[in-house]
């Protein structure tokens, strides 16, 4: 693992959201303290950048205390970081929805949106259609279920930013599978993108 | 390992760019020297080559020296790099020149030195861990020199040239094969390195083919299909894949072309071929690849493009008398059109199936290349079948000129159905395609003007119709210019072209109603221009010549006047410019355009009317009135005065009935009726001089009464400031006329003493404090005039004149000193000390020469400044002391008859790049810098590019040396560096080119010798700069 591998904060502050909507302050407070990484709880900025190993910490703290109930949280994690993103509404991405506001389907916008918002986080995010009505994106040494061994897929947050920023800025409803998880023993990430709803 | 020339390295490491410049040009002196003796082995120069030698020993040992102390210095870097960058054209020189077995053999010695780069570049790439290149650099490099070694081989060993095909063939495999199964770092770029192998060799298979030798062709196939197999193989990396992919189309290309060479066939045949491959190629783009066919989707749109561009490119003689009315036809019209037509649907088809399936590109960089080749690709293709139309027009016999219909039609199809289009093609680019269409129309109609002006209208039409309906704001800016296009194009004075204008006026200025802020502002603009082209022509209908155009724009600011009254928001403030503007544009027509006496009293006339309208500038009108009141008298005719007093009394009477300052109008109007009556003819201005001393007398009685009876302050205010400037008009009026009348300068300056002791600064008199104190200052310079009119009276020198008023400059600095800073009275003295030391440098100018008194009155003109800078210790006044200075050197340039701009250029740039050192001038440093560049080395660039004069390389060389040093030591933005850079190195790329001459070589060499040790220079001070508590500073001097 690279030594300069960070992330944004962006990611830590939306999970604390997602746990204060289960359990308050408090739970945060916990989760924190069981981690070992209390100074992550004074994170201001967005846009400040953690390492990785400690949002690993985190997130195994977090796995460990929330059990099955983790990929709900993941999920909702992703949601609110997207919903962030929304409110701040960078004009590069109003440029983006303006350049593909005539293709025939949003799937490659959505995949777009995904390869770009991945630079400068660690792992390597590509995407290409896979038949005309399917989205593959595939996340190598994906960050989110990086050191884990799972029998079920475990990419949750990236699963939740998907379907937010697809129901936030194009109005559609997506449905994502995991097909491939480094978690399960995979050599890469695999999510599968379709279009259930459009809104 | 971070590469030297990853960007973010370059940003870090400021001092990079200039040594990879200077490395540049000592490359390119090595290289222009390398060909001169390739050309001819006698012009050696054992001198060159002996410092290149040296240069390169040198750069090696240092380096290798620094990096070892430093591992991380630049200098050491730039060095060691320096001698790798030109070991091989060292290498080359010598053994061409000095070694018996490659003496004059040009091949023998380029394989001998490929062969020995081969081994050292092999070795550092070993040895990476310590690389001193970037490490794409190694897989292009042997990719291309083994090609290259392979080559030569037909000179050096005489091998046929099928045979080097076939070697070039399985070099490009084994690399292929070598680059796959070991994956040498880094595998992107040999995989690509390996595709652009392969490609030679189909280019060396093709040439070697022109003899229809199987063989050669069997090369030829050969190559595609290994290219098509590795592009499969390689699927799995898109970048890999796609080089393949684009290698392997190209392969295919080449094949079909071989086949038509193989059949003989006519020229056309590859025309339309081509066209209808690029085509095939297009539709191949929009299909899906899965799999194995992965690669080639992408790849095919690449080609598509590179075969669309070298249509048009390769073709463009044929189709530009399609649209250009400028050349006559040409052979091969048909299948060009064909041919055109083809690449344009070709390129229209993936520009459409794009915007409807886009791509995903892998990465922002290829997300931006994505977007830059797809709208070149959009903009593109409707400009092809533009052409193709007006060829297939022509081809067609459809009425001529083909090159005026065919393009108005298809412009017009664009603009008006391109909008409907949107969802399946950019409007924008149908929009561009239109617009241009129309345009060349329009040109091409250029025999028949009105022809042109109505094509040019029609589109201007169609455009604000589509704005209307609600299109981008880019419609209405083409429907202005293509307006001013019709417009220009009017034969103005004809009664056809008063209506146009009259009309197009009503339209754009309705239409710019319709826009916000900007659009509006622009279209108001046009409007009045339109207007004034309007009345331009109405007045020559009415035949009044060009001689009247001050009264034309003078009426048509009346006009421009009345609307801003008429109109409300951005209307009236753009119609309240254009009046000043019109105003301004008057005057200056009576300044510079000789008119008869009516044209410029009726000019004036309206003006003065105009100004005494205007809020803040009516003090002009009154000026104006006064202007025309002299002008009517010198004309000779009583009645002409008489006219224009009336008109003065009427205008001024309604003034007054309008602001009811009815005072100060009479007041006016009796000294200029004094004035007029005293420049009567028979009466010049100087005899003059006395009256309007005696005005002045008056107006002190005026001050007097002012001070007893406590009139109003507007009344003592006007008085004062009307005095003043009758001193100052005075002065003027000696000066100007070179007269220096001892007598009037002594009564001037007695009348000055008694006008400021009666100027009162009461506290309800506005003006009067600031007239008193330009009193004082007027005194003081009358009195120092007044001594160089002492002087020439005892027969002094013009120049030893200038001397004396330079000394009177010093006789004021004590009264300044003197006087408490920060007052009125300082600034009146130091408003005098400037008007005399500035004069100084202006009269020294005047009277030039080669006399030691005119450098000697600049000199102590610029002391006087110093000692007031060090006494008020103000950094602005060094400027003007510098002044003193440059005008002295640059006098004593005159005087030698040094007629190269640079040295004067370099005398003022000298100065500002002090000021840059030494950071005196803190907000405006990047102003001075980029006037410094601008000056310093731009101008001798462009003069190098227009005279090719080899005097301005050494002046734009020594420049650039002396700005790069300045700019990093002052620490200027990037930007700065790479234009002083780009500028050398491009300049002294030309010079190689243009001059053939050793002696350029090695100046070129000493150029970049001198940049890199100044680098270290640089370096040694910045690292030698304590840095434990320094405060840093950005670029506005704040600190971080």
């Amino acid at each position: 693992m690279p030594e300069s591998e960070s992330l944004q904060a962006a990611l830590v502050l939306a999970g604390f959201d997602a746990l204060r909507m289960i359990g308050g302050d408090a739970l945060v407070q916990i989760l924190l303290l069981q981690a070992g990484e209390q100074d992550l709880e004074n994170l201001a900025a967005s846009d400040a950048r953690i390492p990785i190993e400690q949002y690993l910490r985190y997130r195994d703290a977090a796995l460990d205390f929330l059990g099955d109930s983790f990929a709900t949280t993941a999920f909702q994690t992703g949601k609110i970081l997207v919903r962030k993103l929304e409110k701040e509404r960078p004009p590069q991405m109003t440029w983006l929805l303006d350049q593909y506001k005539h293709a025939a389907n949003q799937l490659p916008l959505i995949g777009q949106a995904a390869v770009l918002a991945s630079a400068g986080n660690p792992g390597k995010v590509t995407a290409k259609m896979k038949t005309k009505d399917v989205l593959l994106i595939t996340i190598e040494r994906c960050p989110e279920c990086r050191g884990l061994e799972r029998f079920k897929p475990f990419c949750n947050i990236n699963q939740g930013v998907i379907s937010e920023f697809a129901h936030l800025f194009l109005n559609l409803g997506v449905s994502t599978k995991e097909t491939r998880c480094m978690a399960m023993g995979h050599d890469r990430c695999e999510i599968e993108v379709v279009v259930e709803e459009v809104r | 390992m971070a590469s030297a020339v990853d960007p973010s390295v370059v940003a870090r490491e400021p001092r990079l760019l200039p040594g990879f410049t200077a490395i540049g040009i000592i490359v390119l002196a090595a290289i222009a020297y390398s060909i001169r003796v390739s050309i001819n082995p006698a012009a050696g120069q054992d001198l060159l080559t002996f410092t290149f030698i040296v240069a390169n020993v040198v750069g090696w040992l240092l380096g290798a020296i620094l990096r070892n102390r430093h591992p991380k210095s630049t200098l050491g870097f730039l060095l060691v790099l320096l001698g790798d960058a030109i070991f091989p054209l060292n290498l080359y020189a010598p053994l061409l020149l000095y070694i018996p077995i490659t003496h004059g053999n040009v091949p023998n010695t380029a394989t001998g030195v490929i062969l020995v780069g081969l081994t050292y570049h092999l070795w550092n790439y070993w040895n990476r861990s310590t690389a001193r290149f970037a490490l794409p650099f190694y897989s292009y490099f042997f990719a291309l020199a083994g090609v290259a070694g392979i080559v030569l081989t037909q000179f050096t060993v005489g091998l046929p040239m099928w045979t080097v095909a076939w070697l070039v063939l399985l070099y490009g495999l084994a690399f292929n094969e070598m680059s796959f199964r070991l994956r040498p770092e880094p595998a992107v770029h040999f995989a690509i390195a390996a595709a652009t192998i392969m490609t030679a060799s189909l280019v060396v298979s093709a040439l070697a083919y022109r003899d229809r030798q199987p063989i050669a062709l069997a090369a030829l196939i050969g190559g595609t299909f290994i290219l098509i197999f590795s592009a499969i193989r390689e699927r799995a990396d898109e970048a890999m894949s796609r080089a393949h992919g684009m290698a392997a189309w190209l392969g295919v290309t080449f094949t079909f072309t071989a086949l038509l060479y193989a059949f003989h066939s006519p020229l056309w045949v590859y025309l339309v071929a081509t066209g209808a491959w690029t085509l095939v190629l297009a539709i191949v783009s929009t299909r899906q690849g899965h799999g194995w066919s992965e690669p080639f989707p992408e790849s095919a749109w690449w080609t598509a493009m590179v075969l669309a561009a070298a249509l048009a490119g390769v073709l463009w003689h044929v189709w530009l008398p399609f649209v250009m009315r400028t050349m006559s036809g040409r052979p091969l019209a048909e299948a060009t059109t064909v041919a055109l037509l083809q690449a344009g649907l070709a390129l229209a088809i993936v520009s459409s199936w794009r915007r409807r399936y886009p791509q995903i590109a892998a990465t922002m960089e290829g997300f931006v290349a994505n977007n830059v080749l797809l709208r070149l690709t959009s903009y593109t293709a409707p400009l092809l079948l533009i052409i193709a139309v007006a060829g297939t027009w022509t081809v067609l016999h459809a009425p001529s000129p083909a090159n005026v219909y065919a393009t108005l039609t298809a412009g017009t199809l664009l603009l008006i159905f391109g909008p409907a289009l949107t969802r399946h093609y950019p409007t924008e680019a149908l929009d561009f395609a239109g617009v241009l269409a129309m345009v060349f129309s329009a040109f091409n109609a250029l025999e028949s003007a009105w022809l042109s002006a109505m094509v040019l209208f029609g589109a201007a039409a169609i455009l604000l119709v589509r704005r209307l309906r609600g299109a981008t704001w880019w419609t209405f800016v083409a429907f202005l210019a293509l307006t001013a296009g019709g417009l220009a194009l009017q034969p103005i004075g004809s009664a056809r072209a008063t209506v146009v204008c009259l009309a197009a006026t009503v339209v754009v200025a309705w239409a710019s109603g319709r826009e916000a802020k900007a659009l509006a502002r622009t279209g108001f603009w046009s409007a009045q221009a339109a207007g004034l082209l309007f009345w331009f022509s109405l007045a020559a209908l009415l035949s009044l010549g060009r001689s009247w155009d001050a009264v034309v724009l003078a009426t048509w600011a009346w006009v421009a006047f009345i609307a801003s009254r008429l109109m409300r928001g951005v209307g009236a403030s753009t119609s309240l410019h254009a009046c000043l503007a019109l105003v301004a544009a008057s005057a200056v027509m009576l300044l510079t355009r000789p008119a008869g006496a009516p044209v410029l009293l009726i000019a004036l006339l309206i003006l003065a009317a105009l100004l005494l309208e205007l809020r803040h500038l009516h003090y002009a009108g009154f000026a104006l009135l006064a202007v025309a009141i002299v002008e009517a008298s010198t004309v000779g005719e009583s009645t002409w005065l008489i006219l224009v007093l009336a008109f003065c009394a009427a205008v001024l009477l309604w003034r007054s009935l309008a602001s009811g300052s009815s005072f100060a109008h009479l007041l006016f109007i009796a000294t200029a009726g004094a004035c007029a009556y005293l420049s009567m003819p028979g009466r010049g201005p100087l005899q003059a001089m006395p009256i309007a001393l005696l005005v002045i007398l008056l107006c002190v009685v005026e001050l007097v009464s002012t001070r007893i009876s406590k009139r109003s302050a507007f009344h003592a205010d006007v008085t004062s400031v009307v005095s003043l400037l009758l001193v100052i008009a005075i002065v003027t009026a000696e000066v100007v006329s070179v007269r220096f009348s001892l007598v009037v300068l002594g009564t001037l300056l007695v009348a000055v003493f008694a006008i400021r002791y009666w100027i009162v600064a009461a506290e309800h008199h506005r003006v009067q404090p600031l007239a008193h104190a330009l009193t004082r200052a007027f005194g003081m310079i009358i009195g120092a005039i007044a001594l160089v009119a002492l002087g020439r009276q005892a027969g002094l020198s013009a120049s030893q004149q200038v001397f004396t008023l330079s000394v009177t400059a010093w006789m004021l600095l004590p009264l300044l000193l003197r006087t408490p800073r920060r007052t009125v009275a300082s600034w009146a003295v130091a408003v005098a000390l400037h008007i005399l030391a500035l004069g100084v440098y202006a009269a020294a100018f005047f009277v030039r020469g080669d006399d030691p008194f005119l450098f000697a009155a600049c000199l102590v003109a610029s002391g006087a400044y110093l000692v007031w800078r060090s006494a008020w210790n103000v950094a602005a006044l060094e400027h003007f002391a510098a002044a003193g200075v440059v005008s002295a050197i640059c006098l004593w340039g005159w005087a030698q008859g040094i007629a190269w701009p640079e040295y004067y250029i370099f005398t003022v740039c000298a100065y500002l790049s002090v000021v840059l050192l030494r950071r005196t001038a803190p907000r405006i440093e990047n102003a001075i810098a980029l006037v410094v560049i601008a000056a310093a080395v731009a101008y001798p660039y462009y003069a190098l590019l227009r005279t090719t004069q080899r005097e301005h390389l050494a002046f734009l060389a020594g420049a650039s040396v002396v700005i790069i040093h300045v700019l990093l030591q002052s620490r200027r933005h990037a930007v700065m560096v790479v234009t002083v850079c780009a500028m050398l190195g491009l300049g002294m790329l030309f010079g190689a080119v243009v001059h053939d001459d050793v002696r350029l070589n090695l100046l070129m060499a000493l150029v970049g010798f001198v940049v890199i040790a100044d680098l270290g220079l640089i370096g040694i001070r910045s690292d030698r700069r304590t840095r434990v508590g320094e405060i840093e500073y950005d670029h506005n001097r704040v600190t971080r």
